[in-house]
């Protein structure tokens, strides 16, 4: 009953400021003032609640659960593994702290990352102490912190097109397959830009690189999917799907090696922020 | 309204007769077992080896061997096992249940401290009880659960708001609720409770949360506590100053899993877990008695009659939570009673129960934390394996060699059978480790090195069938992923076990090559059981959120 009370007046209030405004469109001066309203209004939205729980204290007791809940796939001190990094102020999910709590209640729909709120009172407290613990984290990063990319998307989109990227990567509609798709890639700009140079230095458990050698001596490698005790099932260069079993495997590896080859060589560091910039763009539901 | 029911009444009434008369000739023809258990007595706990046909303590029997003297299920015909029954639960939480057996009646704990009793030959429901649990629990690793104990037709469950629940095995009707601790201050009991004469053990988890851990006995019929002994010695006790200032007030050392009996030296055997914080050291200088031991406790008395300490003074959460393991053998020329041990360190021990005289200790999986085991039975630690802010790579892995899943010894093979695990972690050390009432106290976190679930290199479990006496590796069977699975082995020569990616194997137990294997669709994170009912053998495991059963 409360609840719907509520509700009803925050539905009254809205109604009365658009008719309102409505009304007072012909006067500027009224509507200047309006508009600084609105203004003021996006801006503390955009901001969101301060955060409450922000003492020494908060960030150590955040700390602790960072390390319990998230710390296996978004790294040690929050730098990112499996999971982005969050220390480089980017979230792609949040636009402050209140949203951060947000993503970490509830999760975000259509990725890997599950909320953990259990709507307690404790919860609350809890999980503003975690957005403390990370702004912390993203603090102590200082100057070295990832910046949004600042190159040309346009520029961007040539040189995607000139090393043919599509090859084996998924952008929008179409593209390749052995790469990931990169309309539903969660990297931080940083994890982007160190990719195109240094693709070896972060490969993902299923985007790793295996070579096949069946017992009759017939050769695969591929982009390992899945792997138990007795199955291995990847995509070939071809794209084709396959399931072998390991009992007629002659020699499996599964080297340290990305499929994605290094463009240190074919780009120079403006050519990485444009090409990081268009991939970021890519991004469903991204402003552009 | 009144009417209405007495109309369903009698279709219902119409219902059941007509069901009735149906089902009689095939209920005659089919069902020559009695569903009726008439509950447990301690002198059958006792026999329990011998009395293969019930699966009556979480291990199967007091010595803790998981080794089941059925044989009708062998390393001849289990390549034509066949699934009976599935039942699924609703839960994402895993799912590490070791159920109980009594005559043809299966009791199961669910995760969030659900019990349910199921008819063992078809799965079908006779009852379910929710004991219902706050909203906020100190839990570090999942609501889960993993057994009962039953006594008499009393089952005995441990939740995860650190209460003892006992209930009616016909019903699921509760007789008592005593409260063992304060949820609120850290405390939860995740393992099954152990029956010994008319007395209820049950030990607490809380290793993550500064606790200070204990074993406790309980009186079966009235919920009564006996005794408790605090696994962190007090101010005076022996070992108290093994714990620097008052650290020894919130350092863990918890007992979250079931330990073993023997009836004879009126001895329990039960494991000690971590020292808190879990990773820094520093805030609780010393030896830490008694986390990481094995504690042997007067089952009267709760007085410490000996205790081993695997790993002194540890910084990378290796509990010595594992399922001890009690063999009569001859060793080195003598007759003894022997304690067998393959820790979380990556050590496999083996020490005279007796006396707790340490008798040898052999490397079963990777690690490169320790340069040997002395003649004492102490480690010599490799410089420089300690966590620090920048983390150290040390094999084993923050969740070890070894862990809570139970091994299993065949007096058949004389083997001691492990899902072993080879990989590493990368340790971090957090400073100023603060200590707050209820919440989790850790001093940092092991990281693995690799992505688990498809790790990028041979990190891999397997099997490891151990010479008992040795420790010399006989024989290993690879499985991948990094499995948590228990194990048992029967007079059938066979070893059972599972993966994490829901494949489920019989192994022969005396070479290891594999006899039949299955794929579940669901983590394997429990141990299986077997047990026999209308004289058919049968073997049950947990995968995934269902209970599968499989037979011949």
């Amino acid at each position: 009953m409360p609840r719907h009370f509520r509700i009803a007046c925050a539905c009254l209030i809205f109604s009365a400021t658009t008719a309102c405004s409505l009304l007072t469109a012909q006067d500027p001066a009224t509507e200047d003032a309006a508009k600084a309203a609105t203004k003021a209004k996006v801006a503390k939205s955009k901001a969101g609640t301060t955060n409450p729980h922000t003492s020494a204290s908060d960030v150590n007791q955040g700390r602790n659960f960072y390390n319990i809940l998230c710390a296996r796939c978004h790294g040690r001190n929050a730098r990112g593994a499996k999971g982005p990094d969050l220390t480089d102020g980017i979230f792609r999910y949040a636009r402050n702290d209140e949203e951060i709590r947000k993503v970490i209640s509830n999760g975000v729909s259509g990725t890997d990352m599950t909320g953990f709120s259990d709507g307690t009172d404790v919860w609350e407290i809890l999980s503003w102490q975690m957005v403390a613990y990370l702004r912390a984290e993203e603090k102590k990063r200082g100057a070295a912190a990832g910046k949004h990319p600042t190159g040309d998307r346009q520029r961007g989109l040539a040189l995607f097109k000139k090393h043919k990227c599509a090859t084996c990567h998924w952008t929008g509609s179409d593209g390749g397959r052995r790469g990931s798709d990169l309309s539903r890639l969660a990297a931080s700009p940083n994890y982007i830009r160190k990719s195109l140079t240094d693709p070896d230095a972060q490969i993902a458990g299923d985007y790793q690189l295996v070579q096949i050698v069946m017992e009759n001596g017939q050769v695969y490698s591929g982009r390992r999917l899945y792997e138990n005790t007795y199955f291995i099932l990847f995509m070939d260069e071809k794209e084709n799907l396959r399931t072998i079993r390991k009992s007629r495997v002659e020699q499996l590896n599964r080297p340290h090696k990305s499929l994605m080859p290094s463009f240190r060589k074919y780009l120079n560091s403006a050519e990485v922020e444009d090409l990081t910039t268009y991939i970021i763009s890519l991004r469903k539901g991204e402003s552009k | 309204m009144r009417y209405q029911r007495r109309f369903c009444c009698f279709l219902f009434t119409l219902l059941c007769v007509s069901l009735a008369s149906a089902q009689t000739p095939q209920s005659q023809t089919t069902n020559a077992r009695d569903a009726t258990h008439t509950g447990v007595t301690y002198q059958q706990l006792l026999g329990a080896s011998k009395n293969a046909d019930n699966w009556m303590t979480y291990s199967g029997q007091y010595n803790g061997q998981r080794f089941s003297r059925l044989d009708q299920i062998n390393d001849s015909n289990a390549g034509r096992l066949r699934l009976k029954w599935v039942r699924q639960i609703q839960t994402k939480t895993a799912f590490e249940t070791t159920p109980l057996v009594i005559d043809g009646v299966m009791f199961l704990t669910l995760p969030e401290n659900k019990v349910w009793a199921v008819d063992a030959q078809t799965g079908l429901p006779y009852w379910k009880y929710d004991h219902g649990l706050p909203p906020q629990l100190p839990v570090c690793c999942g609501k889960v659960n993993r057994g009962l104990a039953i006594l008499g037709d009393t089952l005995y469950m441990g939740t995860l708001d650190a209460k003892l629940v006992a209930l009616d095995s016909k019903s699921g009707n509760v007789r008592w609720v005593q409260t063992v601790a304060d949820s609120k201050k850290g405390y939860s009991i995740t393992g099954a409770p152990l029956i010994v004469k008319d007395m209820v053990i049950t030990g607490i988890a809380g290793g993550e949360y500064g606790i200070r851990g204990f074993l406790d006995a309980y009186d079966a019929k009235t919920g009564k506590r006996l005794w408790r002994r605090h696994t962190i010695p007090g101010p005076g006790e022996p070992g108290h100053d093994t714990w620097e200032g008052d650290s020894w007030k919130i350092g863990g050392s918890p007992t979250w899993m079931t330990g073993a009996y023997d009836p004879k030296l009126n001895l329990l055997y039960w494991g000690v877990g971590n020292p808190g914080p879990d990773w820094n050291g520093e805030v609780r200088k010393g030896d830490n008695l008694y986390s990481d031991c094995v504690l042997a406790i007067n089952a009267d008395t709760g007085k410490i009659k000996w205790h081993f300490q695997f790993t002194p003074h540890d910084v990378h959460d290796w509990d010595a939570c594992q399922i001890p393991i009690l063999v009569d053998r001859e060793y080195q020329g003598k007759q003894r009673s022997l304690l067998l041990w393959a820790n979380r360190n990556a050590f496999y021990y083996v020490l005279d129960r007796t006396t707790g005289e340490f008798l040898q200790a052999t490397q079963f999986a990777k690690q490169t934390w320790a340069a040997k085991i002395d003649q004492t039975g102490r480690p010599i630690r490799v410089p420089g394996k300690l966590p620090t802010e920048e983390g150290v790579l040390v094999y084993p892995d923050v969740s070890g060699a070894a862990n809570w899943h139970s091994p299993t010894y065949s007096p058949q093979t004389g083997l001691y059978y492990q899902m072993a695990f080879d990989g590493a972690a990368t340790y971090y050390l957090d400073e100023d480790p603060e200590y707050l009432v209820g919440k989790p106290f850790l001093g940092g976190i092991g990281l693995p090195n690799e992505w688990e679930e498809f790790p990028n290199s041979d990190y891999i479990s397997a099997v490891r069938a151990l010479d008992a006496l040795t420790g010399k590796r006989i024989w290993q069977y690879k499985v991948q992923a990094k499995s948590m699975s228990g194990l048992i082995s029967t007079a059938g020569n066979l070893v059972f076990g599972g993966a994490p990616h829901g494949s489920f194997f019989a192994l022969n137990a005396k070479t290891g090559e594999e006899v039949w294997h299955i794929d579940l669709g669901g983590r394997v994170h429990a141990a299986p059981i077997t047990f026999m009912t209308g004289g058919k053998q049968y073997v049950t495991i947990a995968a995934g959120a269902a209970l599968f059963t499989f037979g011949l």
